[in-house]
């Protein structure tokens, strides 16, 4: 078990000497996002920002025009309030790579305020950006190399909790790509998810497979570029796709999968945070929020018996 | 360049910022008129190095209009170094012109687009970062702010960024006009309360009375870069539409372009 925010630390400091021209900021915060393990290890690539995300993000994107690329990392959800410089970002044609922590209801008894719920709706409007949400400590490591690799804006966006480690270090992850976790040629339906419900999808899994159940399991870990090939096969071979999320339904990862199959006809089922989240126990707020194992497996009933 | 030469050159960008917006057809020629002093001093008093034929240049000094809205002044100096024509600063705001409404990446001089105010010192900082502690080359990077993007708290997020981490090579030009878009600003012509805050944030303050006076503007540059410890503001008092007696200090005359006729009054006087 580890924390992706923590792979992301991890992965800074295993691939600076491949990418010298790496630099990493955070808004005070760098023992929670764990952009500190970098610090730690090349104190002169990293500068710390202190609470003030609207400025980080403009001084990225000095540090970007003048051939640097920044690694720039907060709780998911403050990064909404420097979305004007985000915004202008897009327009410089530069190379950002932002990375926001704390994602979703799942950080659990701090509540709301420090819930990111709208970040892969902002990330994913701006022009050409990338939007990443790995599940495990491999696919983290890797997609922060994908990143570093890629010119242009890039969001990642990690879990504060620790999470199972699902692939192995042989396994590829790229911009625009998914993993198929599950699949047999019975499946019943297709679950999509990313990050921390892709965990959730895999316990529904094995839930359901004890009454003879099967269904397929994409990890959408790149939500923009999607790999919309993958998505099509899964809404032709079975019944329904159900989304599953740690984010408000609007402008998250379920929207971008109906919009991308919008032309197919797919039935395409979304489940998301829709109610006032509020503090507790981080499996508590997914049971609440309808996106935990039993809520998919809910779900998936009511489209085998309809 | 000396006093006299400097002053034909501000002569020339006033009347390229006039006849660009008037033929774009709006824009913003009285933001742009408060500044030209200041920017042409820096420009061609000596101060600004910048090898105009290679843009890539790393030892190359920065400049970010934060003030995005002045670009008739931002291109017209471009026009005053040589490397835009007339005619290519005529094509302001037209559509497929790099002469974007604000700066944008299609002019090759942008160093990032602006006109979303208060963002333009935080960049400044991250330029000057670079050169101080990461490629350790001696470029400055110059802002050039608004009195009313003093209002955004992202400026002052910056402000405290940079004495904390002591960019002597960031130096900003705070062109105080007196008024915003709809009104004066809070704080209007008090140069010394502007003093007083930006100094109390940790930097360097240096006041220019007038600043359309190159002689004084020329000493405030060479003591801003004599500084060694913190960065520098250099805070001026300005004419808003200085330089055409029926727009200098008006209100209502923001974001607005002559028309031909008074184009041509205003002509004769600048």
């Amino acid at each position: 078990m580890i924390a992706t925010r923590k792979a992301y630390g991890n992965a800074l400091v295993k691939i600076f000497p491949k990418y010298p021209n790496i630099v990493v900021l955070d808004g005070e915060t760098s023992n929670s996002t764990y952009a500190e393990l970098f610090a730690k290890a090349y104190p002169k690539n990293y500068f710390e920002m202190f609470i003030a995300e609207q400025n980080m993000v403009g001084v990225a994107m000095g540090l970007a025009r003048r051939g640097k690329i920044p690694f720039i990392s907060t709780f998911a959800a403050f990064f909404t309030r420097a979305f004007d410089q985000v915004r202008m970002a897009q327009y410089a044609k530069t190379n950002i790579k932002f990375v926001g922590s704390h994602a979703g209801v799942s950080i659990g008894e701090d509540g709301f305020s420090q819930m990111g719920l709208e970040d892969l709706g902002m990330f994913r409007t701006l022009i050409n950006s990338v939007v990443l949400y790995p599940s495990d400590a491999v696919s983290t490591e890797k997609l922060v190399e994908e990143s570093a690799k890629y010119y242009g804006l890039v969001y990642l966006r990690t879990t504060r909790k620790e999470t199972p480690v699902i692939y192995s270090a042989k396994d590829n992850f790229s911009i625009g790509g998914c993993k198929i976790v599950k699949q047999s040629r019975k499946d019943a339906v297709t679950i999509v998810a990313a990050g921390i419900t892709l965990h959730e999808a895999l316990e529904a899994y094995k839930i359901l497979k004890k009454s003879n159940i099967f269904i397929r399991v994409i990890d959408l870990y790149s939500i923009k570029p999607l790999d919309l090939a993958t998505l099509k096969k899964a809404a032709k071979e079975t019944k329904a796709i159900i989304t599953v999320e740690d984010h408000h339904s609007e402008g998250g990862l379920g929207e971008a999968v109906l919009s991308a199959l919008s032309s197919t006809g797919a039935k395409v089922y979304s489940l998301a945070v829709k109610k006032m989240p509020k503090s507790g126990k981080p499996q508590e707020l997914l049971d609440f929020e309808e996106i935990s194992a039993s809520a998919i497996v809910k779900k998936v009933y009511e489209n085998i018996s309809g | 360049m000396g006093i006299d030469k400097l002053k034909v050159k501000a002569k020339q960008v006033r009347y390229f910022i006039l006849v660009s917006s008037s033929k774009a057809g709006s824009g913003h020629p009285t933001s742009s008129l408060s500044a030209v002093e200041l920017t042409v001093t820096l420009f061609f008093g000596g101060f600004f190095h910048f090898d105009f034929k290679n843009i890539d240049k790393p030892t190359n000094d920065r400049l970010i209009f934060s003030k995005g809205h002045a670009s008739p002044l931002f291109y017209a100096l471009y026009g005053a170094a040589g490397v835009l024509s007339e005619k290519e600063l005529l094509t302001l705001r037209q559509f497929g012109s790099p002469l974007e409404g604000h700066p944008s990446m299609e002019f090759p001089y942008t160093e990032v687009p602006t006109g979303s105010l208060g963002q333009g010192l935080s960049v400044g900082v991250g330029m000057a970062l670079n050169g101080k502690y990461l490629d350790k080359l001696n470029y400055k990077t110059y802002v050039l702010l608004g009195d009313s993007e003093m209002a955004e708290g992202s400026v002052w997020e910056a402000m405290q960024i940079a004495s904390f981490y002591k960019l002597n090579n960031l130096i900003g030009i705070l062109d105080v006009n007196r008024l915003g878009q709809s009104r004066e600003t809070m704080l209007g012509y008090d140069v010394a309360t502007y003093q007083k805050r930006i100094s109390s944030f940790g930097w360097e303050t240096i006041v220019v009375k007038n600043g359309h006076n190159v002689v004084e503007i020329t000493k405030a540059y060479k003591k801003a870069l004599k500084v060694k410890d913190r960065p520098v503001m250099i805070i001026a008092k300005t004419i808003k539409g200085k330089g055409v007696s029926f727009l200098e200090n008006q209100e209502g005359w923001h974001g607005k372009v002559l028309s031909p006729e008074d184009l041509e009054r205003a002509l004769k006087e600048i």
